[in-house]
């Protein structure tokens, strides 16, 4: 039983005339790791700012763990922990005198939290160094200590591997596909890189000038995308017997009375088509389907995936 | 909101610019004291004179908790600092009041400090003369208590500003620029344009510290002026939430 | 003066009071704190507004508790999970087998055939029934391996004769395949401790292995290093990924999704579990296309 973790009913941010958020709804469950993506300046920091409480909506409502009052979005806050835009600290302390602010001010009690949170992220040797003179790279990785530092049970970060190097990149992978296995933390994050976040994603919204274009799921989409030889035959029981004994292939499809979908020897169709028209098989048509998540992507929103 | 306070105080203690404020400021009341000493024609008799001199300089601190705002409130806007703790979920009232608190306790903890500097270091130049008494000092606490009321009107009317006013320079000309002239624009206007515009100049937090510095003060004109300051507390307290809870933070 | 005391004595009072009843509220807000994380799955620990040393060592105490809490729920679910899955996967790899079979009888039970088809079809059924009682022995020394039932008779074992002796005993396999395999054993090294049926079992899984995976490149090595023996099977597998690596000893884990072709997944789960229980160590590295096998054996 997976339960709701973030609902948005028809939110919308209007500012002045122009609808930087329209209509929008999406639903993350527990465990999930939501993918939002879109252009910049598509509304994905917009949306953030509205569920972490930093914007006020024009209309819609959230529904963050249950609550949707004003109070109650502000109690269950405390079971998050977000980087909104840039991660902004106090420049004249150090990451852990800046922590430890963090610690006071949530009322946490131990102080080995900190050190145990720099370890995580990689920031256990910056020593007195003062935020101001933190790359950007290690500001993002003192944002993401800081949003952990709670014990949060979502986190809501927003583009976290801009400025990250390649190598860094991946230990912010591993690190939130960690916290999210072993402390079942359910974590949304937002980009315009998509493949970066296709290796955690377990669900997508894309997001495009305001509007939630679609919503899915990893499996629903790698089902899209997967590569297949797709078949259009007279009797697909016949055709699949056939597949079976001639081709001796095991992964594939019947999709309906008609359409077959063969996941091997895709890039040999014209053995396929042989085979199945030399045993007598009414054939109309083959072709290969599939495409990347890129271009998936891509064609939804009709603009650049990697802007 | 206690904790927000505790961290709020934390950070603020670790801030170079407030101890160096602090130390400064103190540091200067010595020499003060040393100048007082050493100039020929001062008439010292001993440290009550002092007690005079601080009367004088009540309206000072009017204009030096701006550093405690910026410290506090100001430098937050800049540093973009403030939506930490809004997305964990702590009330923007809470953060409006703890703001104010911390800021008056800093403002406090620097006066104490200050004035004890001051008045140490005055009786050991000067001695302590038989004119200290019991009068002298409650003289002087009860003028020092009732500043500090429009003191914190000041602070409330500043972080008010600051709120609104992104950019923390424009924040610090505007204050200054408010305490330092509205007082002469209110005078011209009440003798050229509308003499009513007296009563405006009446309730201004330096009209108030100026009649507390005055020799002689009535009892009622004391309580003038803590009602003013406290007016203050209470408009720029709720306009400041009022404006905060509605406002888009980057 | 006296009034000043007074005054004095009162304030104190009020302070205390004061403390006394923040200490007071802070306890009973921690309550409230505690009740609401027991009743929902959550991360959150509990947070404290007093500065009370004893009171915030409680505190961590009890969030020190909770961490544990999640853990093991955490742990649980997992198994929970992978039990299911183990339970799914057995189900799968037995009804094959038995479905074909049924297949057969259904044939054979056509009284239309001839005898020389009958004979077949019986033969296939032979056949299809005994590897489907190695399947089951399979399942089942695996779990014995996995309750630590199995017992082994360790002995001080010369791997080169061995190994040399089962490589032997696959040449037909590789004539079959058409691999020439690469064997490079250094014939004169230490003993290591273990059970030689282990062992056998341990060499000819990997040579299998080997056989069914590799298309054009086996090599198997023996030799010293350090100060332990280090064992090798390499052979080419570009099927393979990277992250399969870690996931190559896990029970059921087959590298091409469908699991036809009888392979069960758990030779490598048992190979594991029977070098790591003798004391050894095991290990797989992908090198450019390459699967490579290594077993550290230790030595007397």
């Amino acid at each position: 039983m997976s339960e709701t973790i973030l609902k948005t009913n028809n939110l919308v941010k209007k500012y002045g005339n122009q609808l930087a958020v329209n209509n929008v709804n999406i639903e993350i469950k527990s465990g999930d790791i939501y993918g939002l993506i879109g252009k910049n300046g598509a509304g994905k920091t917009t949306l953030l700012k509205m569920i972490t409480g930093l914007t006020l909506p024009t209309k819609g409502e959230i529904q963050l763990f249950g609550e949707t009052s004003n109070e109650g979005l502000n109690e269950v806050r405390k079971r998050t922990g977000a980087i909104v835009e840039t991660p902004s600290f106090f420049p004249y302390l150090s990451a852990r005198k800046n922590l430890e602010y963090f610690r006071i001010q949530r009322g946490i009690v131990g102080k080995d939290v900190i050190d145990e949170a720099l370890k995580l992220v990689g920031l256990s040797d910056t020593g007195k160094k003062k935020f101001k003179n933190f790359s950007m790279g290690m500001k993002q990785r003192l944002g993401l200590a800081a949003a952990i530092l709670g014990s949060p049970d979502l986190l809501i970060l927003d583009e976290p591997i801009n400025g990250l190097d390649p190598t860094g990149i991946v230990e912010i992978r591993e690190l939130l596909l960690k916290l999210n296995k072993e402390k079942n933390i359910t974590i949304i994050i937002s980009s315009h890189i998509l493949g970066e976040l296709s290796q955690i994603a377990t669900k997508y919204g894309f997001l495009n000038n305001g509007d939630l274009i679609e919503q899915l799921s990893s499996k629903e989409i790698e089902e899209k995308c997967r590569r297949s030889l797709a078949l259009k035959v007279k009797d697909a029981k016949k055709t699949s017997v056939v597949i079976e004994e001639e081709l001796n292939c095991t992964d594939y499809e019947v999709r309906d009375k008609n359409e077959i979908r063969l996941y091997e020897l895709i890039d040999t169709p014209e053995v396929v088509i042989k085979t199945l028209v030399d045993n007598n098989i009414i054939l109309y048509s083959a072709h290969q389907v599939g495409e990347s998540l890129e271009n998936y992507f891509i064609k939804r929103v009709g603009g650049n995936g990697n802007a | 909101m206690l904790n927000y306070m505790r961290a709020e105080a934390y950070r603020n203690f670790n801030r170079m610019a407030f101890w160096n404020f602090v130390v400064i400021t103190s540091v200067l009341t010595i020499v003060l004291n040393i100048a007082l000493k050493v100039t020929p024609g001062m008439e010292i008799i001993g440290v009550s004179t002092l007690f005079e001199i601080g009367i004088g300089m009540l309206t000072m601190p009017l204009f030096l908790v701006l550093i405690f705002i910026d410290l506090v409130t100001a430098e937050e806007q800049k540093n973009l600092t403030l939506k930490n703790a809004m997305s964990f979920g702590i009330s923007r009232n809470k953060i409006v009041i703890s703001k104010l608190i911390v800021t008056a306790v800093l403002a406090i903890l620097s006066a104490i400090i200050i004035l004890t500097v001051f008045f140490g270091s005055g009786s050991i130049i000067f001695g302590i003369d038989e004119n200290v008494n019991i009068d002298l000092f409650q003289d002087f606490s009860i003028r020092l208590l009732a500043a500090s009321t429009l003191w914190m009107g000041a602070i409330t009317l500043g972080t008010f500003l600051a709120l609104v006013m992104n950019k923390n320079t424009i924040f610090g000309f505007l204050y200054a620029g408010l305490f330092l002239f509205l007082g002469q624009v209110l005078n011209l206007l009440t003798h050229f344009v509308w003499d009513k515009f007296q009563y405006a100049f009446d309730i201004l937090l330096t009209s108030q510290l100026t009649v507390l510095v005055s020799k002689t003060l009535t009892n009622s004109e004391i309580r003038f002026a803590v009602l003013v300051g406290l007016s203050y507390v209470v408009v720029f307290s709720i306009s400041s939430m009022i404006y905060f809870s509605k406002k888009e933070v980057k | 003066m006296q009034n000043l005391i007074i005054v004095f004595l009162i304030i104190i009072i009020g302070i205390l009071f004061t403390l006394y009843v923040f200490l007071k509220k802070e306890i009973k807000n921690t309550t409230n704190q505690l009740k609401r994380i027991n009743k929902i799955d959550t991360n959150s620990k509990i947070q404290l507004s007093s500065t009370d040393k004893i009171l915030q060592e409680l505190v961590t105490e009890i969030n020190r508790t909770l961490v544990e809490k999640q853990e093991m729920k955490s742990e649980y679910k997992k198994v929970d999970l992978e039990l299911k899955q183990a339970i799914a996967n057995m189900s799968h790899d037995l009804r094959t087998p038995l479905t074909s079979i049924m297949g057969y009888i259904q044939l054979i039970e056509d009284d239309n055939l001839s005898d020389d088809d009958k004979k077949r079809y019986v033969d296939i059924i032979k056949r299809r029934a005994k590897s489907l009682e190695i399947l089951i022995s399979s399942f089942y020394e695996f779990s014995r391996l996995e309750g630590k039932e199995y017992q082994f008779q360790l002995k001080s074992i010369k791997l080169p004769i061995v190994t040399s002796d089962i490589i032997a005993s696959f040449y037909n396999d590789f004539i079959e395949k058409g691999i020439e395999p690469i064997i490079e054993i250094d014939n004169n090294l230490e003993s290591t401790i273990a059970d030689e049926k282990a062992v056998r079992r341990i060499i000819s899984n990997l040579i299998q292995n080997m056989i069914k995976y590799g298309n054009s490149f086996v090599k198997i090595e023996l030799k010293q290093k350090d100060n332990y023996i280090l064992m090798s099977f390499e052979n080419d597998a570009e099927d393979l990924e990277k992250d399969h690596i870690s996931r190559l000893f896990d029970r059921f884990f087959t590298a091409n999704k469908t699991r036809s072709d009888n392979s069960s997944g758990l030779g490598l789960a048992i190979t594991k579990q029977l070098v790591e229980q003798m004391g050894h160590s095991i290990s797989a590295e992908l090198n450019e296309g390459n699967l490579k096998i290594i077993i550290k054996w230790k030595t007397l």
